[in-house]
């Protein structure tokens, strides 16, 4: 009963799970590895998920901590289960522009500290204050003070 | 591309993420299968190397601790035998910290704190050992000579083939030590950049 329903939790809510392990990884391999390792970690970590918030904002949790204890890690080849994440490959109707868009966003994003790169993703992601900061741990006003160091961060990027 | 634009292109890309599902129940059920295997094995094999090798040569100086008759000898072989079982503990207690952080009970932030500081502690704790080594090579090299050979290296003015270990190995000192700081300082500086943002 407890793999099924965790099996639907994550289902519904795998694209968490393939945006955050998009912004902490560096190349296709490692995203893998660390798509992977997050699919690991939310099993593991399960039976403590009380039902306190929303399953969504225990995903993130979970995906930033575990971006976090993967920054550590060497690369380790071999021990995937075959996934397809290229979005391109997964996408048929995906065109050219949209594809160099993404690319160009991620560039951006990748640019910015590992701190940054959590709360933007929060931000990007719909969340507000509240939950960025039930999340991540720091104050709503911390919050704000760093989004608008990040927004002036990408902007300076953006005139580049 | 405007700000704003970031915000929608990321909606976009959320919209295609969401209509497409990557994951199947199977290869949910093998993921966690594959992983949860993969780690205990890694776990096992790095602690019982490191107990396995502590252990034997640990037994094997106290075994013949009586072999070590002079004062010099006998610190010689107690610096050894600490060494041996504090070193690998220690170097295993790093490596946990820094690996089993409560993925589910920290925030994003709690995280990061205690990466930075491990990360930190970690590496200092590598430079200390590295600093060690040599009067460890030393004090194994007496013990060692002692108990194989019962020659004692000091008091018979006979170093032997050992006449070149001393020069030699304050070399290799320099050079790991030079080694270590090249490869660690900017995995140190990280560890530091995160905590003075975290502390903004």
């Amino acid at each position: 009963m407890q793999t099924k329903k965790f099996i639907h939790d994550i289902k519904e809510n795998e694209a968490i799970i393939y945006k955050v392990s998009g912004v902490y990884s560096n190349t296709i391999e490692d995203q893998k590895d660390l798509y992977q390792e997050i699919v690991y970690q939310l099993w593991k970590s399960y039976k403590s998920f009380k039902g306190k918030s929303k399953i969504s904002t225990w995903i993130y949790r979970v995906a930033l901590n575990t971006s976090v204890s993967y920054l550590k890690k060497e690369k380790r080849k071999g021990n995937q289960i075959p996934i397809d994440l290229i979005l391109s490959n997964r996408i048929e109707q995906i065109d050219t522009i949209m594809e160099e868009r993404i690319a160009l966003l991620y560039e951006y994003i990748k640019r910015l500290s590992i701190i940054e790169k959590g709360i933007i993703l929060l931000h990007l992601e719909g969340k507000n204050y509240d939950e960025i900061a039930s999340i991540t741990g720091f104050s709503k006003t911390n919050i704000g003070t760093r989004l608008s160091r990040i927004k002036l961060k990408l902007k300076s990027q953006l005139i580049k | 591309m405007e700000l704003e634009e970031i915000k929608n292109i990321w909606d976009d890309m959320s919209q295609e993420i969401d209509k497409q599902k990557i994951l199947t129940d199977k290869s949910i059920v093998n993921i966690t299968k594959k992983r949860y295997v993969n780690k205990i094995r890694t776990i096992s094999i790095l602690e019982t190397t490191f107990a396995f090798i502590s252990i034997v040569f640990s037994a094997y100086i106290l075994i013949n601790f009586t072999k070590l008759d002079t004062w010099y000898l006998s610190i010689s072989g107690i610096i050894v035998v600490l060494f041996l079982i504090i070193v690998p503990i220690l170097s295993v207690k790093g490596i946990r910290t820094l690996k089993y952080l409560d993925i589910a009970g920290n925030t994003f932030k709690q995280s990061l704190h205690k990466y930075a500081t491990g990360k930190q502690n970690f590496i200092n704790f590598i430079k200390v050992s590295s600093y060690l080594t040599f009067p460890f090579i030393v004090a194994f090299m007496l013990i060692a000579e002692k108990i194989f050979n019962n020659n004692n290296l000091i008091s018979e003015n006979d170093i032997g083939v050992y006449w070149y270990v001393l020069p030699l190995g304050i070399i290799i000192q320099i050079l790991t030590n030079k080694w270590i700081l090249i490869k660690y300082s900017k995995t140190l500086n990280e560890a530091e950049n995160i905590l003075k943002e975290l502390e903004q």
